[in-house]
C-alpha cells in the first residue's frame, strides 16, 4: 500500500505564453506508515506535486497510484481516492464557510454520503484530533475562532473523512510560535496514534527536520535528494545551493566541530543537542 | 477552465498597437464598437472582419490566446446562433414538425454571432495590449475630457477590478480544490443541487474579496494615496504620429460603415 509517483511531468498552461514546466521526470514512492517531509523553496512546485496525490492534478506525463489504482486513467472515480488521500492545503482557514463548526467539519463525510450518526462520529474524533472541545466549539461560527483554532477546526475537515494518508501544504505558514508547535504536536500524534501515513510540505528545515523519518528535497520541479533525515547534516552545501538551510541545531552542532570540540553533529532536535553537549562537556574538552 | 479568461490580461509586447497611446485605443474602442452595431449587411460584416484580423494582425497576439478567451462564452454563442436561427420570420429553407430555418434567420444569427465574437475579441485585445497604468490613465484622461467628475477614482476603481479579476480566477480555483479534496463535486447534478454546491465556493470567496480589498486599501494609505487631487505624473501622455494615423484609419472606417449603412 503507497504513494507512487512514476515519471510524472507537469506543465502548467501548456502552449500559451505563460507556459511553465513546473514537474520534471518525479519518481516517489511513499510507503504506508511513513512521515514523509517534502521541503523545496518557494515556487520549487511542492504544492503542484502533492495535488497530483488526489487528482486535483493530472500529470502532463507519467503515472500515479494510489494502493496500486492507476489514477490518471479515464473514468477514475476521484471520489474514493479523495477520501483516502485527505489534502489540508495552505491557509485551510479560508476554505471554511459554514455556519458552525460542526457542520463544515460534517461537510466532507456529508460529501461521501455518510449517515448522520456516523457523521457526528466522525465529526467528534477529528475535533478530538486537533484538541477543539467538541461540546464548546461545535455550534460556534467558525469565523469567530482564533487564528490557531480556525487552523484547527480545518484540518479537523479533512481529517473527518478518515484518510490513510494525509498531505499537508505548509500547515504552519503564517503562525507564531506557538500556534506552529501547536499544529506540529498535533500532526505527529496524529500520525503516531492514528497510525496516519503523513506527507508534511515546508519550505522550513527548521520545522520539519526534527519530526520526519525521511526527506525529500525538490528544487526547481526535481527530486534533488530523498533520504532518511539522519543524512540531512551532511549534505550542507549542496542544500545551502539551492538557498535551503540544515537545521539550526544541526548547523550549532557543526560549528561546534569546527572549534574542535569532538560532539557529533547528526543532531536534529534541542533535546539530543542538549544532551551531545553535556555529554561532552562533562568529559572534559578535547583539545583544553 | 477559469484560466483561459483573457479580459482583464495583459500581455507585454512591441508592437504597434502596445505602443499605441492608451487614449487612441480606447477612443478607437469606441468607434469600432459603434461601427460594429452600425453594420447590418454583408458588405458591412465583411468590412468589421477585414478591420478587424488587420487589427489582431499589427498586434502580434497569437491568435489561440484570443480564441481561448472566447471559450468560456461558447453556451451564449450557440444560444444566439439557435435563438435567431430558429425565431427569425421569412423565407423557409429547412423546416422539420414546427422547427423551420428561414434564410433571414439564418443570416441574422451569423451575424450576431460574429457581432459577440468582435465585441469580445476586440475588448481582450485592448487589455491584452495595454499595460493596466497606461490603461488607467488613458481612461481618466478621457473621462477628464468629458467633464465626468471623480475621473481619477472611477479610472482607479476600473482598473483595480480589471487587475483583480486574474486574481480573483486563481483565487476561485484554490478554493475549489480545496473543497473538492473534501469531497465537494461541482460540476455533475441537477441545476438546484449544483447552484447549492457553489455555496462553499462562494462565501470563502466573498470573505477573501473583503479581505483583499482592506489590505489594499490599507496599503494604498499607509503610501498616502489619496485620490486625484494633485495628483501628478511621472510619465506624461504624448500623442504621436502613429495616433494622428490611426484617427485617421479608424475614421476612415467609421465613415465607411456609415456610408455602407445608410448610403442611398
Ligand atoms: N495555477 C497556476 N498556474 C500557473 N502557474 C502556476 C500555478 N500554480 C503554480 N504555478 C507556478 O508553478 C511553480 C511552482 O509552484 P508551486 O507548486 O506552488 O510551488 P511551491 O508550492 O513549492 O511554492 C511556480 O513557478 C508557480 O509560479
Ligand atoms: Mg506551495
Amino acid at each position: 500500500m503507497s504513494l507512487i509517483t512514476a515519471g510524472v511531468y507537469f506543465t502548467y498552461q501548456p502552449n500559451s505564453p505563460y507556459e511553465t514546466h513546473v514537474l520534471k521526470n518525479i519518481n516517489l514512492e511513499i510507503k504506508e506508515g511513513e512521515f514523509v517531509g517534502l521541503i523545496g523553496h518557494t515556487g520549487s512546485g511542492k504544492s503542484t506535486l502533492i495535488q497530483h496525490f488526489n487528482g486535483l492534478l493530472k500529470p502532463s506525463a507519467g503515472k500515479v497510484f494510489v494502493d496500486g489504482q492507476d489514477i490518471t486513467q479515464k473514468g477514475m472515480k476521484l471520489k474514493a481516492i479523495r477520501q483516502k488521500v485527505g489534502m489540508v492545503f495552505q491557509y485551510p482557514e479560508h476554505q471554511l464557510f459554514e455556519e458552525t463548526v460542526f457542520k463544515d467539519i460534517a461537510f466532507g463525510p456529508q460529501n461521501l454520503g455518510m449517515s448522520p450518526q456516523l457523521i457526528e462520529k466522525r465529526v467528534k474524533n477529528a475535533m478530538r484530533l486537533v484538541d477543539l472541545d467538541y461540546v464548546r466549539y461545535r455550534d460556534l461560527s467558525p469565523f469567530v475562532l482564533s487564528g490557531g483554532e480556525k487552523r484547527r477546526a480545518a484540518i479537523a475537515g479533512v481529517l473527518a473523512m478518515n484518510p490513510q494518508y494525509l498531505i499537508l501544504d505548509e500547515p504552519t505558514a503564517g503562525l507564531d510560535p506557538r500556534g506552529r508547535e501547536e499544529i506540529l504536536a498535533h500532526i505527529v500524534k496524529i500520525h503516531r496514534n492514528e497510525g496516519i501515513t503523513v506527507i508534511l510540505v515546508s519550505h522550513n528545515m527548521d520545522d520539519v527536520a526534527r519530526l520526519v523519518g525521511r526527506l525529500v528535497v525538490i528544487n526547481q520541479g526535481e527530486i534533488v535528494y530523498d533520504n532518511p533525515t539522519r543524512q540531512v547534516f551532511a549534505e550542507f552545501e549542496s542544500l545551502q545551493k539551492i538557498s535551503l538551510d540544515i537545521p539550526t541545531v544541526t548547523k550549532l552542532m557543526i560549528r561546534l566541530q569546527e572549534k574542535g570540540w569532538p560532539v557529533r553533529s547528526d543532531i536534529l532536535t534541542i533535546e539530543e543537542a542538549q544532551e551531545e553537549i553535556m555529554k561532552v562537556v562533562r568529559g572534559g574538552r578535547a583539545d583544553a | 477552465m477559469l484560466k483561459d479568461l483573457t479580459i482583464g490580461q495583459y500581455i507585454p509586447g512591441n508592437s504597434i498597437i502596445h505602443r499605441l497611446d492608451p487614449r487612441t485605443k480606447i477612443i478607437s474602442l469606441f468607434f469600432y464598437m459603434t461601427g460594429l452595431f452600425v453594420a447590418n449587411s454583408t458588405a458591412g460584416y465583411l468590412g468589421v472582419t477585414f478591420f478587424t484580423i488587420g487589427v489582431i494582425l499589427l498586434s502580434q497576439i497569437r491568435i489561440i490566446m484570443l480564441l481561448k478567451g472566447l471559450k468560456p462564452l461558447w453556451i451564449i454563442m450557440v444560444l444566439t446562433l439557435i435563438l435567431h436561427f430558429f425565431i427569425t420570420e421569412g423565407t423557409i429553407i429547412w423546416h422539420w414538425g414546427i422547427l423551420k430555418i428561414t434564410s433571414e434567420g439564418l443570416q441574422q444569427g451569423i451575424f450576431m454571432l460574429l457581432r459577440l465574437i468582435y465585441l469580445v475579441t476586440i475588448t481582450s485585445l485592448l487589455t491584452l495590449t495595454t499595460s493596466p497604468i497606461s490603461l488607467t490613465d488613458g481612461i481618466e484622461r478621457v473621462l477628464k475630457a468629458l467633464y465626468v467628475p471623480v475621473a481619477h477614482e472611477l479610472a482607479m476603481m476600473m482598473t483595480i477590478a480589471l487587475r483583480f479579476i486574474p486574481t480573483l480566477i486563481e483565487e476561485t480555483e484554490k478554493i475549489m480544490k480545496a473543497q473538492m479534496a473534501r469531497g465537494a463535486d461541482f460540476d455533475s447534478g441537477g441545476l438546484l443541487s449544483r447552484a447549492k454546491s457553489l455555496i462553499p465556493l462562494l462565501v470563502p470567496l466573498f470573505l477573501s474579496s473583503f479581505r483583499r480589498a482592506d489590505e489594499l486599501a490599507m496599503a494604498m494609505e499607509a503610501r498616502c494615496y489619496r485620490g486625484g487631487e494633485n495628483r501628478t505624473r511621472m510619465k506624461q501622455l504624448v500623442m504621436k504620429q502613429r495616433d494622428y494615423c490611426t484617427y485617421v484609419v479608424v475614421l476612415i472606417f467609421f465613415g465607411a460603415m456609415l456610408a455602407i449603412r445608410f448610403w442611398k
